[in-house]
């Protein structure tokens, strides 16, 4: 077993491998691509050679990967097919994988029209923390067969298992797509008309606002109706600061990727109510500081992501999470623990975890559970 | 249950009053979920006013360690809602109210007995719309397609029930109440909501749900084109998915199903057609407009002949009112019928249906074939005489056939009518002894005492007696039918 380049982890190949480790160690933490420092700093296992694609079957709809290949090579293989991961996996580009996606429960702009990492993924093989190899959910994109096992690593943070394989459920991508800015008078405007625009028959792929005042939106479809969907929304909605953007791709994965965000910063994820939106903004811009500290309303408002220097963020985050009444996760960043604000224990998730992880192996030692 | 009245006093100790029926005669009502044929008395149903009852009654139930069952309108398909033997029926319809629908954050959130159609017509005024629209949606609940992550004819696209809920509030076995999710389409922590979907009342109860709105498309284009063979319907299933379009809905009919529509509600279809295939688009209309020659195109190559387009609404109707009966109108050509819903992976649909056929002939026994051919999910209908000596325990064996083939494909021995009580057995086929025991230790760990629906989907306990017994009332009332 080679050690892992970073941080000289111990890097199984094989389940046995893998097993030998979880059931010798006192703490079994795994990391992925090192996307996500804040999640994983005090990973004990890489999971960087449990890799590849298993199988791909492009008239299923379905692929399965093991957890730790890259997300960029999940979608090089799936775009020979003119197919991607509707959700839009965040931080590709940092080398994140798909097993660390699901385990971090974070999703991309795409989540807006078609759902998230939870509503793509249709089977999980993981390892319990007492060294069984566990199945979780099916392989075929329709499948009520049994509890849903696999929901329970979305999120989990690798508190529900190391993760050893993922099956997905993926989609045609759109044969073209558009993308146009819309600036408002102000935040408030940006909001209401971020409401409009999601609550009208657009079929927009990709809703994200960006204060001060504006608005970034996106569709896709058959290259000949493009324009003319986009002349009648501008007519609608976007009025003289309507505004095409190009190249479209290049935007979206910058956004998928955080660009807007530094990479030296840290960086914050928060699931918001749209409705927060205006209360959000106005808490933080009162912040001393403000102008450091970035950020993106994602998914029509049902995210907030947020960037800036460490101790910017480490002092006002959790003031934010009072106001909004929101736990926040930390991406990137120096934190204590990756949940701020964190949340009442919840009796439904302890009993259960209980099963997956008897030993506690997976829970930091002096941390509540995920 | 050793003590009855004890546990009946605890229940009028939360003012239950009339509502908590012990009566044989007013059980009678609740003996069964009507469209399978397994049926069992419980000891008392409640009707529960409240989430108040519900939590009184479940805590009744931990300390006397009765079993209990939540109940929505009993539509089940799979047996999960049969009562519990010497159990309480805990009956969810008058907790019917929509708490709260929001344009703005395009959630509603509702109680368990609210029918699933209603989320629909109440988001109607605001252009929004519930996606999971299994047929039985003008009657089964909320919190049933919670138990059951129920889909419909629009899963490919849009998912199951699962896919549309954000939030939910629960009862566990023992009577702690538990918050999960919230209001935000994004989670945080684990998936625990999209974890207690599909657990089939194992789990506990369901008392509040919020559920996450779409916007209504704004134009629906709707095909009809007829074949000379399942297979080549099948082959133009597979064609349309290679295109790169992405229809809300793909389904196919067999010759048997198109007999049966036309005789009861005068579709038309070809006479001496074997299969039709309905593909339905939708979205903004300059897209659909676009994607219109293409499916075209398609359909046309596919060597598909009489193509029927629907050029508006009411026409569009007439497809689905064709497509929708056909259950309910198979339902008329024999005393009694029972509907599979196994998937297979889309590619094998050809040689599912073959094998099928195989099987009918070697049963001697009808099966119709009407189904999601978008994702695979089959609903063979396997046509029998419950008045016949042995046609049942046949249909019976049939229909462990087609499971067995399902999961020899690949595929599942459920796409969204549940394990219950009918398919238990065959979880061990699907699932390994390692996974299967992992399932039994998530409930343990949840419910030690096994009160919360048991003798569901996992494969244990006894089970009720086989009773033939036809169709639903509601079907044969024309209300429903089966998809
Ligand atoms: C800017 C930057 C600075 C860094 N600095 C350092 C440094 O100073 N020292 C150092 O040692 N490393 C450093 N790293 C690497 C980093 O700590 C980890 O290697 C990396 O964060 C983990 O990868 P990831 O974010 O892809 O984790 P992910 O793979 O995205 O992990 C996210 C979450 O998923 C879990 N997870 C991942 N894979 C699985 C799986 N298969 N099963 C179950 N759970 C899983 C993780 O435990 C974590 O909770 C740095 C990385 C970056 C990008
Ligand atoms: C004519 C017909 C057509 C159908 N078409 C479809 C279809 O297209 N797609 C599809 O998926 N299904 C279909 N079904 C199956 C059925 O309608 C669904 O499974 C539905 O979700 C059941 O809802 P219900 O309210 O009738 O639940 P019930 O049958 O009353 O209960 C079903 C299960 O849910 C549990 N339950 C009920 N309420 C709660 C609660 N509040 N909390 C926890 N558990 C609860 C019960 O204990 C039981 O295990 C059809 C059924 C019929 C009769």
């Amino acid at each position: 077993m080679p050690p892992s380049q970073v941080g000289e982890r111990p890097t199984p190949e094989s389940e046995d491998q893998l097993k030998e480790l979880v059931l010798k160690l006192p703490y079994v933490k795994a990391v992925g691509g090192g996307s996500k420092p804040a999640l994983s700093r005090d990973a004990t296992i890489s999971m960087a050679a449990i890799r590849g694609v298993v199988d791909y079957l492009p008239e299923e709809y379905t692929i399965s990967v093991r957890a730790g290949t890259p997300v960029q090579e999940v979608m090089a293989t799936l775009e020979e097919h003119g197919q991607f991961l509707p959700f839009d996996p965040p931080l590709s580009s940092a080398g994140a994988t798909i097993g660390g996606t699901v385990a971090a429960g974070v999703s991309g702009p795409g989540r807006f029209r078609y759902g998230g990492v939870r509503d793509f993924l249709l089977g999980v093989t993981f390892m319990s923390g007492d060294g069984r190899i566990i199945h979780g959910g099916g392989k075929v994109v329709k499948n009520a067969a049994g509890f849903d096992i696999p929901k329970l690593m979305v999120g989990g943070l690798g508190a529900w298992g190391l993760i050893t394989e993922l099956t997905f459920k993926v989609f045609p991508r759109a044969m073209e797509t558009l993308t146009a800015e819309i600036e408002t008078a102000s935040w408030a405007d940006a909001c209401r008309l971020g409401h409009e625009l999601a609550l009208a028959p657009l079929d927009l792929l990709c809703l994200e606002l960006a204060p001060p005042n504006k608005i970034c939106l996106r569709i896709g479809g058959q290259v000949s109706s493009l324009q003319e969907r986009s002349e009648r929304m501008r007519r609608s909605y976007g009025g003289d600061s309507w505004k095409q953007i190009q190249p479209d791709a290049l935007m979206w994965q910058d956004a998928a990727d955080f660009a807007w965000a530094g990479d030296t910063n840290a960086l914050v994820r928060m699931a918001i109510n749209p409705k927060q939106m205006e209360l959000a903004e106005a808490t933080v811009t009162q912040w001393s500081r403000a102008d450091e500290v970035q950020r993106r309303y994602g998914v029509g408002g049902n995210v907030l992501w947020m960037s800036g220097p460490d101790e910017v963020l480490g002092e006002s985050v959790p003031l934010l999470v009072t106001v909004l009444n929101r736990p926040a996760l930390a991406i990137r960043g120096t934190w204590d623990v990756a949940r701020i604000g964190g949340r009442p224990p919840n009796v439904l998730a302890e009993r259960l975890h209980s099963v997956f992880d008897p030993q506690r192996r997976f829970v930091p030692p002096k941390s509540q559970m995920a | 249950m050793h003590d009855h009245e004890s546990f009946f006093r605890d229940l009028r100790r939360l003012g239950v009053g009339e509502r908590l029926l012990t009566r044989p005669a007013q059980l009678v009502a609740y003996e069964s979920d009507g469209l399978t044929a397994f049926r069992q008395k419980p000891s008392a149903v409640l009707l529960a006013d409240n989430q108040d009852d519900v939590i009184g009654a479940i805590k009744a139930c931990h300390e006397h360690h009765v079993p209990f069952m939540a109940r929505g309108s009993g539509t089940s398909l799979s047996g999960g809602s049969v009562p519990i033997q010497d159990g309480l029926v805990i009956a969810m319809n008058r907790l019917n109210r929509i708490l709260d629908l929001d344009p703005v954050s395009r959630t509603a959130v509702v109680e368990p007995g609210v029918i699933n159609l209603a989320v629909s017509q109440a988001a109607a005024e605001h252009g929004l719309y519930y996606a999971p629209d299994p047929s039985s949606g003008p009657v089964c609940t909320i919190g049933g397609n919670v138990a059951f992550n129920s889909g419909g004819a629009h899963c490919l696209k849009y998912g199951m029930t699962t896919n549309h809920v954000t939030g939910l509030k629960i009862v566990l076995p023992d009577g702690e109440v538990c918050q999960l999710g919230s209001d935000s389409l994004e989670g945080d922590g684990p998936d625990l909501v999209g974890a207690f979907i599909g657990s089939e009342g194992l789990w506990g109860v369901a008392l509040e749900v919020t559920l996450r709105l779409l916007p209504k498309p704004e134009r629906f284009y709707t095909l009809q084109a007829a074949y000379d063979s399942l297979e080549k319907a099948g082959t133009a299933v597979a064609m349309v998915i290679a295109s790169g379009l992405l229809p809300g809905a793909l389904e196919i009919m067999d010759r048997l199903s198109m007999d049966a529509a036309m005789a009861a509600v005068a579709a038309e279809y070809s006479k001496d057609a074997k299969a039709v295939l309905i593909v339905e688009l939708e979205g903004p209309r300059e897209e659909v407009e676009a994607e219109i020659p293409l499916l075209r195109d398609v359909i046309e190559k596919s060597g598909a002949y009489q193509p029927i387009l629907a050029a508006d609404e009411e026409q569009r109707q007439r497809i689905w009112t064709g497509r929708k009966s056909a259950f309910s109108a198979v339902g008329r050509l024999s005393p009694d019928f029972i509907v599979q819903d196994g998937v297979v992976p889309r590619s094998k649909l050809g040689h599912a249906l073959a094998e099928i056929d195989k099987f009918a002939a070697q049963y001697q026994m009808r099966v119709a074939n009407v189904f999601h051919a978008g994702d695979g999910n089959l609903h063979p209908l396997i046509l029998y005489d419950g008045r016949q000596e042995g046609e049942l325990e046949r249909a019976e064996e049939l229909a462990g056939e087609i499971l067995r083939l399902c999961i020899r494909l690949g595929g599942s021995i459920t796409g969204e009518h549940g394990v219950g009580l009918e398919k238990r057995n065959y979880m061990s086929e699907m699932f390994s002894e390692v996974d299967l025991k992992f399932m039994y230790q998530m409930r343990e760990a949840l419910d030690p005492r096994q009160l919360a629906n048991p003798g569901k989907m996992l494969p244990i306990g006894t089970a009720p007696a086989l009773v033939s017994h036809g169709a639903h009332p509601l079907e044969k009332q024309g209300i429903v039918s089966r998809y």
